[in-house]
């Protein structure tokens, strides 16, 4: 069928809570906690968003084989990098704006899509999107009653999904601690969420399956299952560091292990709290070239 | 060749006499070997999956599971339905169709309870839901809005359904503006509608198990510094699939029937559900009745059996042949490691024919020297001295018809073809060697008192009579016509009492006489018309033509075809063999070019296509916000920004349409359904037009392929390359078997003279077919072999029987009523068996196996014909004297019979 407009444009809003959701299971300090609790602290985490984010990612995909025990691109992949750009607006900082740029490919070089979402329900989120080639902008709408039934949407059309970013919605799943352990020599809690039926209708995931690091209280990997129980897919956490005061990964890499393809997602750069001026994000931004260069280029001397 | 013969009539007459001393030997060791097959036969295992019809390396599967791994399934369920009140947009239809359509996009949330109320499904039918990829129908698809540089797609129909009318014609008009939507989601008189489900069927990964030490502490290949850097050398896991069987599209279609038969939903709709799930499903449907027409047949066979020979060791021991030699093919095969196919079913068919026809020779021939008063033992002697040689040649014969299906190629006919030739060596040793034994202990007419023995005949008809009219007006519950059934039945009634055989016989040499020219001239024209008929037969096979018109896939089919998006579909794949290939305007143009070329050329064919190339132009348009921009942009740069969104999305959907690196895509057009004959020379030409479309770039991209495939297309190249393969085998298998004639009458003009007889059921069937216009499709060739090899057994029992009585008497005239006395009696007797039973196959509602039971019958019973009348009547004219010297040719029987 002919959709290219999907529901789903919400991108840099998604990206940075992406970045969120993975990372902000961090600060869990009592291992004693159930796994329920457990995911409970590592929800109410996520939700302290942090305002004023810049980042700069490298999406780097392809088909996947292995060379000497190692994993290795079969292919020449393809490789996207987005800076984005986002601040808290509104009353009581709830609604977002964000405004994502991409560099590479060069023959993408310019798209941007800027992002308006309100927390008010009856308000339409809004989503504008540039096509440096075209010249034009276009506005996309989403209406917030539909969003609930869209489909898992691929990022930027990687082995990333929205599903595989999405955080709360606690009750909609059952957890269960399986095991403790070491893994790559730290202490590690596994634990299986599995869907509650209505949620497991509109996921791709019959379960999935966990590992944190104890102490850290970091995602260390994650094993999707299909809802046939069978081993579809699987995220790896790599180069652990501290940023901020907080551990992430700042290398995570989602295999497709049916297709055997990979995405590599490397976060250059990730700032927090930075001065990001709500002028910024307008249209101009997608627009005006040299408006928008002049103000990424100050984020940039700013970040990490 | 005349003296083997004779030594061999010499040797089946001894045999019963050397095998009896020894028989407990003998039963010991058929029991032991019964053991060690049935042993075998316990492991064994059916496949049922459709790969077995290929060979592994064949091209065209290479293709196709290329193709799913770069698309993924091509095997959907399309439901199309018919609102009775008929508009799918009023708020009747709508509800409903949203019903189902939530029931099947949420069937988790629906609790096991629910579905076994409401439904009557179990849990483990409702998990083959699980199957589905996506459920699309007018209540939850969406459309494309472009309105004020704002771009949206919301639902065509909102979720809380209208009930105002106008709010209702408004949908219904913003529908008729969506081309993408039109003959895809309903029909243009609103009257037809769809709910198009995608499932993974075909594209079933096989996932690792994982083994037994598996922790979900220990480490697996993933290390710290990852660095995404290409290396050519890396070993790519080769996806596989899982087998395509049955199995998984039963409990599928169940599922499905279940929700959309309920009550509230047939009241306001028909359904007709397209596709190869519900292909498959009808498919077992068919099977489950070939079943009961099976059981039928061995009914008829067994009452038969019984009513000729008056003797349940005449019921017994026939059906002792069949139950062992199956026993024997399957456990063989078991014990090689070999899975059977379906086609396992055909050598079951023909194991028993052989197996009924050789027992029932030896058993009519003992039958005959006993009522000529001679003893048991002696009338057994005479009966293997008699029939030996002929079961010997059917044997060799048959096996040799049989295996000429190996010169296929094709592995399932390779296996098929020597397995039935097996089922019929076992046959023939059975008959030879362990039925003489078994007779030993019980055969037909033991000694008693005769006048008892009347009375007793005459009750025992009457009593199987009435059983036989209640058992028969239940078979003929299946027919319409019940002054047909009435006839049969009293038809039925005088055969039993099989006294009218030998007189009839005894006039067939007078009447013979008197008519000769007349019954040669009938039957060589017959023959010639039948010829002329076979020439004209059509090798074509239609899925839809394989039913019967009452069965209702034909009319879905017929509805799909005029309203909807046609039945058929085929994809062109475009593989530039570079990365980003696609993108290029060049390439996109001509495959733009090459859509609206076909679409005007084969509009008989084609209902419409699709491709990328639709994709960049819908978008276009829109981003550009006018229809003038409803083109493929010049540069690749507007292209791949077009194609962004789109990449963005679902990759699913994205790579159901173009490879992840851009360099493969494939136009999908959809298409009516037709023959395979016809889709054949369709397929070649528009391969002519791929290639005048796309020489052009082949300059820029030298490695560049485009090519046609999907899983119909295959099925109809398929169809059609063994339907011809087919042909070829059973030419040869016609040529072996009238080289084994020649050579075993031990001469060429006895040889020649036996062809005709024996060509004349074969060809009778063929020119039938193609003077009625009858097309030959794949199940009726197959099963050709097999039924020519059943007509022709007949035959060469008879002349093989004159031939060696003309070697013993010198006298044709004693040769041939002898032969039309004995071997014309067993000949009407099996003829009598295998044609009743082959008859009821006809009742079936599958056209394939229908086929083979009206023209296997009519073979079967002219075949009788051609032995008891053209035949003699040949010998009458020709006199030949099969190498024979000093033969008397008076015959005259006119004056003798006066």
């Amino acid at each position: 069928m002919n959709k290219p407009v999907r529901n789903d444009l919400n991108l840099s809003v998604l990206l940075i809570s992406f970045c969120m959701a993975i990372f902000s299971l961090n600060v869990i300090a009592d291992t004693d906690l159930s796994a329920r609790e457990i995911m409970e602290r590592v929800d109410e985490e996520s939700r302290k968003s942090t305002d004023s984010a810049f980042t700069r990612m490298k999406l780097t995909t392809c088909k996947y084989g292995k060379k000497d025990g190692k994993i290795k691109c079969a292919e020449k992949p393809r490789v996207k990098l987005v800076e984005n750009a986002q601040i808290n607006t509104g009353i009581d900082d709830k609604d977002t704006k964000s405004v994502a740029i991409i560099l590479e490919p060069a023959s993408e070089r310019g798209i941007g899509m800027l992002s308006y979402s309100y927390d008010d329900s009856d308000r339409d989120n809004e989503t504008w999107l540039y096509l440096s080639a075209l010249g034009k902008v276009k506005r996309i709408s989403v209406r917030n009653s539909d969003d609930e039934e869209t489909e898992s949407a691929s990022i930027f059309g990687t082995e990333m999904t929205t599903e595989d970013q999405e955080s709360g919605k606690l009750d909609d799943y059952t957890y269960e601690l399986l095991e403790q352990g070491k893994f790559r020599g730290r202490d590690v809690a596994v634990i299986e969420s599995t869907p509650k039926p209505h949620r497991l209708s509109k996921s791709s995931y019959g379960k999935t399956q966990s590992w944190i690091d104890t102490e850290r209280f970091i995602t260390l990997k994650v094993q999707m299952f299909d809802k046939r129980d069978n081993p579809i897919k699987k995220l790896e956490v790599g180069k652990v560091e501290k940023i901020n005061d907080v551990w992430m990964g700042r290398s995570l890499t989602f295999f497709n292990t049916v297709s055997n393809r990979l995405t590599n997602m490397k976060l250059e750069a990730i700032n927090f709290d930075m001065d990001i001026k709500e002028e910024f994000l307008t249209q101009r931004a997608l627009t005006d070239q040299a408006f928008r260069e002049k103000y990424l280029k100050d984020l940039r001397k700013q970040a990490k | 060749m005349k003296n083997l013969l004779l030594y061999l009539n010499g040797y089946f007459a001894r045999v019963p006499g050397q095998l009896i001393p020894y028989r407990k030997i003998v039963l010991i060791l058929a029991l032991l070997s019964t053991i060690f097959m049935g042993y075998g036969a316990s492991r064994f295992v059916l496949d049922t999956s459709f790969d077995v019809w290929f060979s592994e390396s064949d091209p065209a599967i290479e293709a196709l599971d290329d193709f799913r791994d770069q698309f993924g399934s091509d095997d959907g369920l399309f439901i199309v339905y018919e609102a009775k009140d008929g508009d799918v947009f009023s708020n009747k239809s709508l509800t409903l169709i949203s019903e189902i359509t939530e029931t099947l996009d949420n069937y988790i949330e629906i609790s096991d309870d629910v579905w076994l109320e409401k439904y009557g499904l179990e849990p483990d039918v409702v998990e083959s839901l699980s199957h589905i990829k996506r459920v699309q129908s007018l209540t939850n698809i969406r459309i494309q809005k472009n309105e004020d540089d704002v771009l949206s797609s919301p639902r065509l129909v909102p979720k809380a359904i209208p009930g105002d009318i106008n709010r209702l014609n408004e949908i219904s008009s913003v529908a008729d503006d969506q081309p993408s939507l039109l003959l895809f989601m309903f029909s243009k008189d609103h009257r037809y509608g769809a709910i198009s489900i995608n499932t993974d069927f075909g594209a079933i990964p096989v996932v690792q198990e994982q083994g037994d030490d598996f922790s979900l502490f220990s480490d697996d290949d993933w290390s710290d510094d990852f660095d995404a850097s290409m290396d050519d050398s890396a070993e790519i896991q080769k996806i596989e699939y899982q087998p395509d069987e049955p199995g998984l599209y039963l409990p599928f279609m169940k599922a499905i029937t279940a929700i959309t038969e309920q009550p509230k939903m047939t009241e306001h709709f028909n359904f007709y559900p397209i596709g190869n799930s519900a292909m498959i499903a009808l498919a077992m449907d068919t099977m489950i009745q070939a079943a009961f027409l099976l059981v039928g047949m061995v009914v008829i066979i067994n009452l038969l059996l019984w009513t000729l020979f008056r003797s349940a060791s005449a019921v017994v021991l026939p059906q002792l042949a069949i139950g062992l030699s199956i026993l024997f093919v399957i456990g063989g095969l078991s014990w090689l490691g070999l899975s059977s196919t379906t086609l396992i079913a055909l050598t079951v068919m023909l194991v028993i024919a052989v197996g009924v026809a050789d027992c029932v020779h030896v058993m009519s021939s003992y039958l005959f020297f006993r009522r000529e008063g001679k003893e048991h033992d002696e009338a057994l002697s005479k009966a293997y001295g008699k029939t030996g040689v002929p079961i010997l040649l059917t044997t060799i014969t048959t096996m040799a018809g049989m295996s000429s299906l190996a010169a296929t190629g094709m592995p399932m006919f390779v296996q098929f073809g020597l397995s039935s030739a097996a089922g019929v060596f076992f046959a023939f040793l059975y008959t030879i060697y362990l039925l003489p034994v078994l007779l030993n202990y019980w055969h037909p007419m033991q000694n008693k008192k005769s006048s008892n023995a009347e009375v007793k005949k005459t009750n025992g008809i009457r009593t199987l009579a009435l059983f036989l009219k209640t058992k028969l007006s239940s078979f003929f519950c299946f027919i319409a016509n019940p002054i047909l059934s009435a006839a049969k039945k009293i038809g039925l009634t005088w055969l039993l009492s099989a006294e009218w055989l030998q007189p009839l016989l005894d006039k067939i040499p007078a009447f013979v006489e008197r008519f000769r020219y007349l019954i040669a001239i009938i039957f060589f024209g017959g023959f010639v018309v039948c010829l002329y008929g076979a020439t004209q037969v059509k090798i074509d096979s239609n899925l839809v033509e394989l039913y019967s018109d009452d069965v209702p896939i034909g009319q879905a089919y017929d509805i799909v075809d005029d309203n909807m998006m046609g039945t058929g579909n085929m994809v062109i794949v475009v593989d530039t063999a570079r990365s980003d290939g696609i993108m290029d305007p060049a390439v996109l143009s001509s495959m733009d070019r090459l859509q609206n070329k076909i679409e005007d050329s084969y509009s008989d064919y084609i209902i419409r296509t699709n491709s990328l190339a639709d994709l960049v132009k819908d978008t276009h348009a829109i981003m550009q916000s006018s229809e003038e921009y409803r083109t493929i942009p010049d540069s690749q740069i507007a292209v791949s920004q077009l194609l962004y969104l789109f990449n963005s999305s679902n990759p699913e959907e994205r790579r159901a349409l173009v490879s992840d690196d851009y360099s493969k895509s494939h136009i999908s057009v959809q298409l009516r359904n037709a023959g395979s004959n016809e889709y054949q020379e369709f397929f070649d030409e528009i391969q002519k037009d791929i290639n005048n479309e796309f020489n052009k770039l082949t300059a820029t991209y030298p490695e560049l392929k485009v090519q046609i495939t999907g899983s119909f297309a295959l099925m109809m190249r398929l169809a059609d390359d063994i339907s011809k393969n087919q042909f070829k085998s059973l030419a040869i298998a016609a040529v072996v078997i009238s080289l084994l004639m020649m050579l075993t009458l031990g001469s060429l003009q006895a040889g020649v003279m036996s062809i005709v007889p024996n060509l004349i059921p074969a060809t009778l069937a063929f020119g039938l077919m193609g003077l009625l216009g009858i097309s030959l499709d794949t199940d009726t060739l197959m099963i050709a072999p097999l039924i020519i090899g059943i007509a022709v057994d007949d035959t060469i029992h008879f002349i093989s029987h004159y031939r060696m009585s003309l070697a013993q008497n010198h006298n044709m005239k004693i040769a041939l009523v002898e032969t039309i006395k004995e071997v014309g009696q067993a000949v009407t007797f099996t003829t009598l068996i295998l044609g009743c039973g082959f008859f009821m196959l006809t009742f079936s509602d599958y056209l394939g196996l229908a086929k083979i039971g009206g023209f296997g019958s009519l073979a079967i019973f002219v075949a009788l014909l051609c032995d008891l009348l053209f035949f003699p009547a040949l010998i009458m004219i020709f006199k030949p004297k099969f190498g024979q010297k000093d033969v008397e040719d008076n015959l005259n029987f006119i004056e003798v019979s006066k």
